[in-house]
C-alpha cells in the first residue's frame, strides 16, 4: 500500500501488517515543501505519482518509483507540480499541472511526449482537481479558462473545444459518450462530446468539490452549500435535479465519495465514516476519530487517512448480524 | 489489492480556487459570494491548522468507536 502524505514523503507499507517497507522524501528535491494529492498510477512495477509545491516559484514533480525499492526510475519536472490525479491510457500517461498545462509523458522513461497549456495564468495555483479523462482516443481536459478541451491523445491536437462558463473544479468523469464535471459557478455538467454537443447542467448550490462519482443510475459530489460544510449530494444521470442530500456533522471531509461492495463511503470532519447506499440510506456507520481524508478499500479492509497523519487499517462490520 | 490513501487539506484548496476566482473579476453577485465562500473556506482551513496541531500534542485515539476489527495503525507524521 502506498500514502502520500501533505509532509513531503510516501510511505510503501505492507498492508497486512502497517510495517514501513520504505519512504522517499520528495523535499530532497528542492522548494520549501511538498505535498502529495492526487491519485497515482499503478503499474506491475511502479507507482507513479504527483507532488505539488504551491507557490508560483513552487517545484513539483512526477515521480515514478520503482514498488519494491523505492528508488526513483525517473522524475518529471512539472512547474509548480500537479494536484490533479494521474490519468493512464496504455503506455502513457496524463497530467495536469498548477500551471494549467496539460503533459503527456511516456509511462516507462517519463519522457515529455506533447503538451498542451490553456493560456490561463495561474497565478493563484488554482488548479487543484481538474484531472484529465481519456475517451476513445481524445483527452478531455477541463482548464481553469472555462474551456473544455478535446485533444488527440497521441499528438496532442486540438480538435475542438467547449466554453463551459466558469473554472472546471473536479475531475472529468466519463460515463456513456459524455464526461460529468463541475465548476465554480456551482454547476455540474453532463457535456457531450463534440464541438456542438449538449451541454447540460444543474445547479448544486454550492460549489462541487472532488471527483463526482457514479453509483447506480445516480452521481455523487461533495458540495460546499456554505463555506465551512461540504453535504454529499446524489444527482440523476440526466441532471434533472438531486435525489438526496446528505450532511454530516462537521461536514464531510474526506477527499471524495469511494465506492465499496456497492455503497458509497464517506468521512467527516468529526472522524465519522458512513456507508450510503444509492438511494441514500445509511447501512452502516463508525467512528474511527480525526478528520477524514483519504479512504483506500480493498475486499474486507478499510484504509483510513486523517489529518494529523494518523492511518488506521481496520475491518468494518458491514452486515447487520455482524453489528448486533 | 493496492490501495492508495491520499492526504488532503482540499478546503485550502479550494479557499485558494475561490480567492483566485474572485480576483480575475466576476460579476458582482458571484464575485461577493464566492469572496464570502474564500473567507470562510480560509477560517475552516485555520481550524482545521489548529486541529492539528492540538491532535498533534496527543496520543492518537484509537478506533475506539469503530465496531470492527482494527488491524494496525500507521503514523505518517504528517
Amino acid at each position: 500500500m502506498f500514502i502520500g502524505s501533505c509532509n513531503g514523503v510516501v510511505h510503501a507499507i505492507d498492508r497486512r501488517t502497517g510495517q514501513a517497507r520504505w519512504k522517499y522524501n520528495a523535499l530532497q528535491d528542492g522548494g520549501k515543501r511538498a505535498e502529495f494529492h492526487g491519485n497515482p498510477i499503478v503499474t506491475q512495477d511502479l507507482i507513479v505519482l504527483g507532488s505539488d509545491d504551491r507557490s508560483p516559484e513552487g517545484i513539483g514533480y512526477v515521480y515514478a518509483f520503482e514498488q519494491t525499492t523505492g528508488s526513483v526510475r525517473w522524475k518529471y519536472r512539472a512547474g509548480a507540480g500537479v494536484m490533479a490525479d494521474l490519468v493512464r491510457d496504455g503506455d502513457r500517461l496524463y497530467a495536469v499541472t498548477l500551471g494549467d498545462e496539460l503533459v503527456c509523458l511516456d509511462l516507462s522513461t517519463g519522457r515529455p511526449l506533447w503538451r498542451f497549456a490553456s493560456g490561463w495564468v495561474n497565478e493563484g495555483m488554482t488548479n487543484v482537481a481538474a484531472a484529465p479523462a481519456v475517451i476513445e482516443g481524445r483527452v478531455l481536459f477541463g482548464g481553469q479558462n472555462g474551456v473544455v478541451h478535446a485533444l488527440d491523445a497521441r499528438s496532442g491536437t486540438l480538435i475542438w473545444k467547449r466554453d463551459v462558463g466558469a473554472r472546471v473544479m473536479t475531475p472529468l468523469v466519463p460515463a456513456a459518450s459524455a464526461v460529468y464535471f463541475g465548476t465554480l459557478n456551482q454547476r455540474i455538467h453532463r457535456l457531450d462530446l463534440g464541438p456542438d454537443s449538449v451541454d447540460a447542467q444543474l445547479e448544486l448550490g454550492g460549489v462541487p468539490f472532488g471527483p463526482p462519482t457514479l453509483i447506480g443510475d445516480s452521481v455523487l459530489l461533495l458540495v460546499y452549500d456554505n463555506p465551512d460544510t461540504a453535504t454529499l449530494k446524489s444527482i440523476d444521470l440526466p441532471l434533472k435535479g438531486v435525489r438526496w442530500v446528505r450532511e454530516a456533522r462537521g461536514g464531510w471531509s474526506s477527499a471524495r465519495a469511494y465506492l465499496w461492495h456497492g455503497n458509497a463511503l464517506v468521512g467527516s470532519g468529526h472522524g465519522k465514516i458512513t456507508a450510503f447506499s444509492p438511494n441514500g440510506s445509511e447501512e452502516w456507520s463508525d467512528t474511527v476519530g480525526g478528520v477524514i481524508r483519504g479512504i483506500g478499500v480493498a475486499d474486507d479492509v478499510l484504509y483510513v487517512g486523517t489529518l494529523k497523519g494518523t492511518v488506521y487499517a481496520y475491518r468494518p462490520f458491514r452486515t447487520r448480524k455482524e453489528r448486533h | 489489492m493496492t490501495a492508495m490513501l491520499r492526504h488532503w487539506s482540499f478546503m485550502g484548496m479550494v479557499a485558494l480556487a475561490a480567492a483566485a476566482a474572485a480576483a480575475a473579476g466576476q460579476p458582482a453577485r458571484e464575485l461577493g459570494r464566492t469572496e464570502d465562500l474564500a473567507r470562510g473556506l480560509r477560517a475552516a482551513l485555520d481550524r482545521t491548522k489548529h486541529d492539528r496541531h492540538a491532535a498533534a500534542e496527543q496520543p492518537s485515539p484509537p478506533p475506539a468507536a469503530a465496531r470492527g476489527q482494527t488491524v494496525w495503525r500507521y503514523e505518517t507524521g504528517g
